[in-house]
């Protein structure tokens, strides 16, 4: 209508062209890509940039952003803010008074701000902060802790905290990687490191391996500042840069690696002329796994400088305790029904002074091939056959050894009826046996060989019951079995003994065909093994929880082939013996054994271990073992709190038949919210009137790595059931 | 807007019309429709008075009143749109301006696509610049708020 | 005293597919368990359950220590974890872990024949857990729709 004008007529209006954009919207934002914003005020001039005024709120996906002003620009999808700028992204939370965010990808950067990681507890300041938008958080001049603090700007407040140059957090592969970083205890910085990573939970290997301190009677005061360089996703390679003030510098190195094939360990440790001894020290461990469709093969190869290696360098006893290092390499092929294998295998042998031990002979090579047990036909019958040529060398310090090849075939059929009230198990055996000698002693054949057969009658009745056990309704079984072995006398003391030894005489062992174990002897038997078993089910999980065992094995006819220099000829009777073991209550486990010399009713050999165990950090073991002329000792260990802050680890190793300590570990911890102090004494011997004694501070930053070598892992071994500090704590 | 729209001369469209020569007020009701080029503005009732200077303000009511326009775009085969709903619009002819109130909402689309959509208690639109201004509107809390949601520009899209 | 001759191995089913560590031994020490029972396994056809093998751990520590600091007696433990699924891959028995422990006196001097009285031992551990499982096998009830009697 110009204005003016007289009033248009009333004609109809005029008809807009129909076009497809101008019908308006057709599809709505996709919920991925819309940005869900309230604010008090919204201008801009176009769609280039939109400001935003007055607590604004913008949602993107997980994200979310507020501050007191935003500018927002669709094009570059960036979004400058202004003023309390708070980030939030799953557990993360970050704030600073201003910043930019990138909303598709979440990459943001932000200055003088905060953070606090809520999953892993972790939080603090940066002058500078990036995040990538998917889990890596890069601070500059930060200052982080674990601890609780009254917000996340005051972490310097925390009992410990970690300033840096800069510090990377990835949340994806959980490890902070520091540079130029010291660590603050208790307001005194106590570690200043040029570059470190530590994990941010526990499941990683921790990064950080915080230098330990400790005096160590053979060697000194030792101080180890670890370095974890994790080179690749499938690779890391920590060094161990050691001060031992008796012996002078030691770098230890252990690298690993993981591909889809392979997998391997290497430990090597290096000390330049040791002052002690004036030798170079050196101990060397591979282990390598390849594995590859039906392919296998490996490495395990071990050696040391000098035969005191572990005596002087182990600080626990297992270690210490290693006499024969094994150097073994192997290539096998497996199938379903058979595998070969093909081995070489040598030994170092550690000689102390007073304590001599007989070397090993090498086996170069050894091949086997095996067919396991497989059916014959459809009938109710299997075989199995085995075949094994091995080349033992006597070691270099026996040459007066007999020495030479063994070729050995065996072949093993058996027809299991297996009813499901009883089964019986007749089996027929053949060992052939022949070798191809050097060095036998006079009057000996050069080429010994037997032929010996075995029948055994295996047969098991089953009988059950409902009862209730210690309160728990159960199924109850009991199982007697009959056991039935005859392998004729053939005299083999003609045949050296390369890989035999007198097996332990067990309830496990009462079963077997062949007392001996290794292939130069074939045990001569007429023999009847009588046991019961008795297993108690819970009625619901059908778990086993408790079973006990009685059982005697009878010799017929005494036998005859004795193992010269191992075995005293007998004509007893086998042994009596009974096992009982299992869980009896929630929190206590019984194991106990016995054996009972058949004549004389003494008692051969026993041991019993009781285990309590109510709660995480509450842990009482209690055992005996006892092997006539041999073993005779009481183990008692344990972890127990003392006070909410305070709790005490120990164990006692102590042997009655020598009148010694074989080795003792008191340990006191004292743990707040984020850290733990340890201190762990320990004693064990390493030789015949020589033991190693050691004193060790371990401080455990929670979340930051065990500051301090690892009695904590040292602990879990020694005391079965021991839970560092920091797990209780957060179990709690 | 489009620059072309400018230029345009407004129509009115309207089942009745009143015309006040004292106070020089013109009223229409009844299914109005102002256009002006691709502007396009629908409501029950419409003021239309004439200042001195000659200038045009046009006030329209409606349960929502309605208006409708086509941005400029670089590139010619893309059709943007603006549209918007309120209890009130008014356009000021001189200055091009839309401005919304009483529950005002606006959406901005690319080919059908909706890009924005904002609402607030006050929406002013200059269709020369494309500014946009939004005040809030009363949420339950009792705070003024402007909600928007903005789809980000693809980098095909983005000129 | 209450106990009568019952069966232990009653099973709802005659065929079983047996899956995972599939070149290792407890693998076939299983399977032997199974075909000792009269059970087909991995049938052509299929089979109405499935057993898998998810992985096995083995340990061994030092238990006792003689008085000149060399170990006296150690103990073997094997640990197997597993579980078993139906036709349509829900659990009937989710994944669990059973494990076996054996100790043996140790000397230095028989490096040899105690390394083979340890792989025996470790056969006998593998033979004992697959027999529990079979012994949890035949408690289950296989839903009816998929029995193959």
């Amino acid at each position: 209508q110009t204005p003016g004008q007289a009033p248009a007529t009333a004609e109809a209006p005029t008809k807009l062209r129909i076009d497809g954009g101008l019908l308006g919207v057709r599809s709505p934002i996709p919920e991925d890509e819309a940005t869900y914003i309230s604010a008090d005020r919204l201008y801009g001039n176009n769609a280039e940039e939109t400001f935003l005024e007055g607590n604004v709120e913008i949602r993107r996906k997980k994200l979310r952003l507020s501050s007191d002003a935003i500018n927002y620009s669709p094009i570059t999808d960036r979004a400058t803010a202004k003023g309390n700028l708070v980030i939030e992204q799953e557990s993360m939370l970050l704030k600073a008074p201003e910043g930019s965010v990138k909303l598709g990808t979440g990459e943001s950067q932000m200055k003088n701000a905060t953070f606090e990681l809520r999953d892993i507890k972790g939080k603090g300041r940066a002058d500078r902060m990036q995040y990538d938008g998917i889990s890596s958080l890069t601070l500059e001049n930060p200052n982080y802790t674990v601890c609780e603090v009254p917000n996340a700007g005051a972490a310097d407040q925390g009992d410990w905290y970690i300033t840096a140059d800069s510090l990377e957090i990835d949340q994806a592969s959980e490890v902070g990687r520091a540079r130029g970083a010291k660590v603050v205890f208790q307001d005194v910085p106590i570690l200043g490191v040029p570059y470190f990573s530590f994990p941010t939970s526990d499941r990683r290997k921790s990064g950080f391996l915080p230098p330990s301190f400790g005096t160590v009677s053979n060697s000194g005061l030792e101080v180890t500042v670890p370095y974890y360089l994790n080179i690749a996703p499938d690779k890391d390679l920590t060094l161990f840069p050691k001060v031992i003030s008796g012996r002078g510098y030691q770098l230890g190195t252990q690298g690993r690696y993981l591909t889809p094939n392979n997998e391997g360990e290497i430990k090597y440790d290096f000390l330049p002329s040791d002052e002690k001894t004036g030798t170079d020290r050196s101990a060397l461990s591979l282990l390598h796994k390849f594995e590859k469709g039906p392919f296998y093969a490996g490495v395990n190869f071990n050696q040391v400088s000098d035969d005191n290696y572990f005596v002087d360098f182990s600080r626990t006893q297992a270690v210490a305790s290693q006499r024969v290092l094994v150097q073994e390499g192997f290539l096998s092929y497996r199938q379903k029904n058979w595998s070969a294998n093909v081995r070489t295998v040598a030994h170092q042998t550690l000689q102390l002074f007073n304590d001599v031990i007989a070397e090993p002979y090498d086996r170069l090579p050894e091949a086997t091939v095996e067919l396991t047990p497989t059916r014959i036909g459809d009938a109710n019958a299997f075989v199995s056959v085995s075949g094994q040529y091995t080349d033992f060398a006597r070691p270099s310090s026996a040459p007066a050894r007999v020495e030479g090849s063994r070729g050995v075939t065996r072949a093993r059929v058996f027809m299991p009826i297996q009813r499901s009230e009883f089964s019986f198990t007749p089996a027929l055996s053949v060992q052939s046996t022949n070798y191809d000698l050097k060095g036998q002693a006079t009057g000996l054949p050069g080429g010994p060989s037997s032929v010996i057969p075995t029948v055994s009658l295996d047969s098991t009745v089953y009988f059950d019951r409902k009862t209730s056990f210690f309160g728990r309704k159960v199924n109850q079984t009991l199982e007697p079995r009959i056991f039935y072995l005859y392998t004729p006398f053939k005299d083999q003391s003609d045949q050296p003994i390369f890989d035999t030894t007198v097996t332990d005489q067990s309830l496990s062992r009462i079963f077997a065909e062949n007392r001996y174990s290794g292939l130069d002897r074939v045990g001569d038997a007429n023999q009847l093994t009588l046991a019961v078993t008795s297993r108690f089910y819970d009625e619901k999980s059908s778990e086993e929880l408790f079973s006990v065992t009685g059982g005697q094995r009878l010799n017929l006819t005494a036998s005859r082939v004795i193992l010269q220099g191992f075995e005293a000829p007998t004509t007893s009777d086998s042994d009596f013996f009974a096992n009982a073991r299992g869980r009896i209550s929630g929190s206590v486990f019984l194991d106990a054994t016995t054996q009972l010399n058949a004549e004389s009713g003494r008692h051969e050999r026993g041991n019993i271990s009781l285990s309590y165990a109510p709660s995480i950090g509450k842990q009482l073991n209690l055992g005996y073992r006892y092997t006539r002329a041999q073993i005779d000792q009481f183990d008692i260990s344990g972890q127990w709190p003392i006070s909410d802050r305070w709790s005490g680890v120990g164990r006692l190793n102590y042997s009655m038949l020598d009148n010694r300590l074989i080795e003792g570990v008191a340990g006191l911890e004292y743990g707040e919210g984020c850290w733990a102090v340890r201190v762990i004494a320990q004693r064990f011997a390493t030789a015949p009137q020589l033991e190693t004694t050691s004193l060790f501070v371990q401080l455990e930053l929670t979340g930051l790595g065990r500051l301090g070598s690892n009695p904590a892992d040292l602990l879990s071994r020694k005391v079965p059931g021991y839970t560092p500090f920091s797990t209780s704590q957060a179990t709690q | 807007g489009l620059e072309a729209d400018r230029l345009q001369a407004t129509t009115i469209d309207a089942n009745q019309m009143t015309y006040n020569e004292k106070s020089n007020v013109t009223v229409f009701t009844g299914n109005v429709l102002l256009t002006r080029g691709s502007l396009v503005i629908r409501g029950e009732k419409l003021t239309l008075t004439e200042t001195a200077d000659g200038n045009q303000l046009a006030k329209v009511e409606g349960s929502p009143a309605r208006f409708k326009q086509q941005r400029d775009s670089q590139v010619k085969s893309d059709v943007l749109l603006i549209s918007g709903t309120g209890e009130m619009i008014e356009f000021d002819g001189n200055k091009s301006v839309v401005t919304l109130t009483g529950k005002a909402s606006i959406e901005k689309s690319a080919n059908g696509q909706l890009t924005e959509s904002i609402s607030g208690s006050k929406i002013t639109y200059e269709q020369n610049t494309e500014f946009l201004n939004v005040v809030g509107a009363p949420n339950s809390a009792g705070k003024t708020r402007v909600q928007a949601v903005i789809k980000p520009k693809t980098q095909g899209q983005a000129q | 005293c209450g106990f009568q001759l019952r069966g232990q191995y009653d099973f709802d089913f005659d065929k079983i597919e047996l899956r995972g560590m599939e070149n290792a031994e407890m693998n076939r020490n299983m399977d032997l368990q199974l075909q000792i029972l009269n059970l087909k396994v991995n049938p052509p056809e299929g089979a109405p359950l499935k057993l898998n093998l998810i992985r096995e751990t083995r340990d061994r520590s030092i238990v006792t220590f003689s008085a000149t600091g060399r170990a006296r007696e150690v103990r073997i433990t094997y640990e197997l974890f597993y579980s078993v699924t139906d036709k349509n891959g829900d659990f009937l028995i989710a994944t669990s872990q059973l494990s076996q422990r054996r100790e043996l006196t140790y000397t230095d001097d028989q490096i040899l024949g105690k390394e083979a009285e340890e792989n025996q031992l470790t056969t006998e551990m593998q033979r004992d857990i697959a027999r529990q499982i079979t012994g949890r096998l035949s408690a289950l009830q296989v839903p009816k729709g998929q029995t193959a009697k």
